[in-house]
């Protein structure tokens, strides 16, 4: 018993359409969910750390609920049961909108993908030296300006290396939105071996575009960690004489 | 020999990338008699053919088909839960003995493995939607028609919709049928297209709410899959399969599940078996 590849099936237009549209189902789903999570995490990290115990206890609370509920579970919930705990009228609308898988995948993700992206930006803001927060606020900066000027670019460049390892985790995750029904990559090769029965060739054709992206997602994210985020400017600059300024001071010592 | 492990079979698989000559394998016959075990491939989740039912019993038509089959081989069942992705890969790689698990016979299925003779179920593919929200199947252009992914409805469905004219249907396969069906239910798709007594057991717990629209189309024939190019092995599953339909066996099967009083009575025989005109409505099988 042995299993002959067979390349040729790949070329047919039917089957190489569903890989193509597959490709781009989980370049959607990868961009837009890492996008919103990033966001998102951040802003609960934000709250995480900041004074006010308002904003801290009820994202620290969820970050710690939502970290240890696996990410297919968000898939599931957010396109079965999202739609049922809210009004009927509103959950019929969204059953009966056409992208909604596709929307309830990217929410599933960037919801799952936030609260790792949190716990991620928190550890990157709580390594800044204490004195540099204090620089921040000498400046003059409003909670907002110390954040998005300051804080957040250097936090960010501190932690990109583990942020684009949770980048790549995501861009995998989105192979999730296939027990929904989103033609999606994975979802794509599973479709071909099921009108073939051939699933090898489409999975090494998936597996090696899965791998290519996460390599250049792990360049990309090399790069921008040596020489990124050097656009932030504005209000930040001031903080940064200040920065070196405290440095110089701290080297003296 | 045929492989016995998913790991192993999957260095077969990487010698066979390598274009390595793989062994000759005798036939599955051989190993069944000298070890007592078939390995049968069947569903866990398909209701009324193979799934495992609140007690945690494996049970369905086909499931008791299968226990008869090998009865009648003499060998003791090792059950393999397949899908309907993977029934064909598994026995193509050698990994399981047979299929019993609602397979209709394809041509594109026929290419990648064998079928036991005679073929022992006929089905046709159903929409089943809202009551009354469709009155034909012309109307389901251009709707979104939920299948389940492996099944060959994802083609069928599409084609049947095409013949009447109109859009093409946006056809959305799910891992599982009871997926599909609360997809149906909370209006995620419009109709849910599957093989007539799958149909039968998911309208059970819908309370009549939801009908088929129009009639059955796609017939097909559910036949027992078997490794392929092993003729040895797949006469002696045919003559197994006859003995049981000979000595009455099959028949008590299907009343069972799908007589009159069964327990999901199909409005139409599903034995497939020659005119009753000619020859009594018997169901062949080849004579000595």
């Amino acid at each position: 018993m042995r299993y002959e590849v067979d390349w040729s099936i790949l070329a047919r237009p039917e089957l190489a359409a569903l890989l193509i549209d597959g490709v781009r189902y989980t370049m959607i789903v990868a961009a837009v969910s890492t996008g919103v999570s990033l966001v998102l995490g951040t802003a609960l990290a934000i709250a995480r750390v900041s004074g006010s115990g308002w904003l801290r206890w009820p994202a620290e609370l969820w970050v710690n609920l939502a970290r240890h509920i696996p990410g297919v579970f968000w898939v599931l919930f957010f396109y079965f049961a999202f739609p049922e705990l809210l009004p009927a009228t509103w959950g019929s609308a969204l059953n009966g909108w056409t992208s909604f898988a596709l929307a309830a995948g990217i929410v599933a993700l960037s919801v799952d993908n936030a609260t790792y992206v949190s716990d991620i930006v928190r550890t990157g803001a709580l390594a800044i030296p204490r004195g540099e927060w204090e620089a921040a606020r000498c400046c003059g900066l409003s909670p907002w300006q110390q954040w998005t000027c300051c804080l957040i670019p250097v936090t960010l460049r501190t932690v990109t290396p583990p942020l684009a390892n949770r980048t790549i985790h995501n861009f995998k995750n989105s192979s999730l939105c296939m027990v929904i029904a989103v033609p999606e990559l994975t979802w794509a090769t599973q479709q071909i071996e099921s009108l073939t029965f051939r699933g090898i060739e489409a999975t090494l054709v998936a597996t090696l575009f899965y791998v290519t992206v996460a390599l250049a997602l792990g360049v990309w994210a090399r790069r921008l960690e040596r020489g990124g985020y050097r656009h932030w400017r504005g209000a930040g600059a001031v903080w940064r004489r200040e920065r070196g300024e405290l440095a110089r001071v701290d080297s003296r010592r | 020999m045929p492989v016995r492990r998913p790991l192993s079979s999957l260095f077969a698989l990487a010698l066979a990338a390598c274009s390595l000559p793989a062994a000759v394998a005798d036939s599955v016959l051989d190993r069944v008699r000298e070890s007592g075990v078939v390995r049968i491939g069947t569903g866990n989740d398909t209701p009324p053919m193979s799934y495992i039912d609140e007690s945690g019993r494996w049970v369905g038509f086909d499931i008791e088909l299968g226990n008869a089959l090998a009865d009648r081989l003499k060998a003791k069942v090792e059950r393999v839960a397949v899908n309907n992705k993977t029934r064909i890969a598994l026995l193509a790689n050698g990994q399981i003995d047979m299929t019993v698990s609602n397979r209709s016979q394809t041509r594109s299925r026929e290419e990648q493995v064998d079928y036991a003779s005679p073929p022992y179920l006929w089905t046709a593919k159903i929409f089943y939607a809202k009551q009354g929200r469709f009155a034909g199947i012309g109307e389901l252009a251009g709707k979104r028609i939920g299948v389940n992914q492996g099944s060959n409805a994802f083609t069928a469905a599409a084609q049947e919709i095409a013949r009447y004219g109109g859009e093409a249907p946006q056809v959305v396969s799910f891992q599982k049928n009871a997926e599909g069906m609360t997809a149906l239910r909370q209006g995620k798709i419009d109709a849910f297209c599957q093989d007539s007594p799958i149909i039968a057991a998911l309208a059970g717990d819908t309370g009549g709410s939801f009908a088929a629209v129009g009639t059955g189309f796609s017939p097909g024939l559910y036949g027992i899959g078997v490794p392929p190019n092993d003729s040895k092995w797949r006469d002696a599953v045919s003559f197994a399969l006859q003995d049981l339909i000979k000595d009455g066996t099959y028949e008590r099967i299907y009343l069972a599940w799908f007589g009159p009083a069964g327990r999901y009575p199909l409005a139409l025989d599903a034995r497939p078996r020659l005119p009753p005109d000619a020859f009594g409505a018997m169901m062949y099988v080849w004579p000595d």
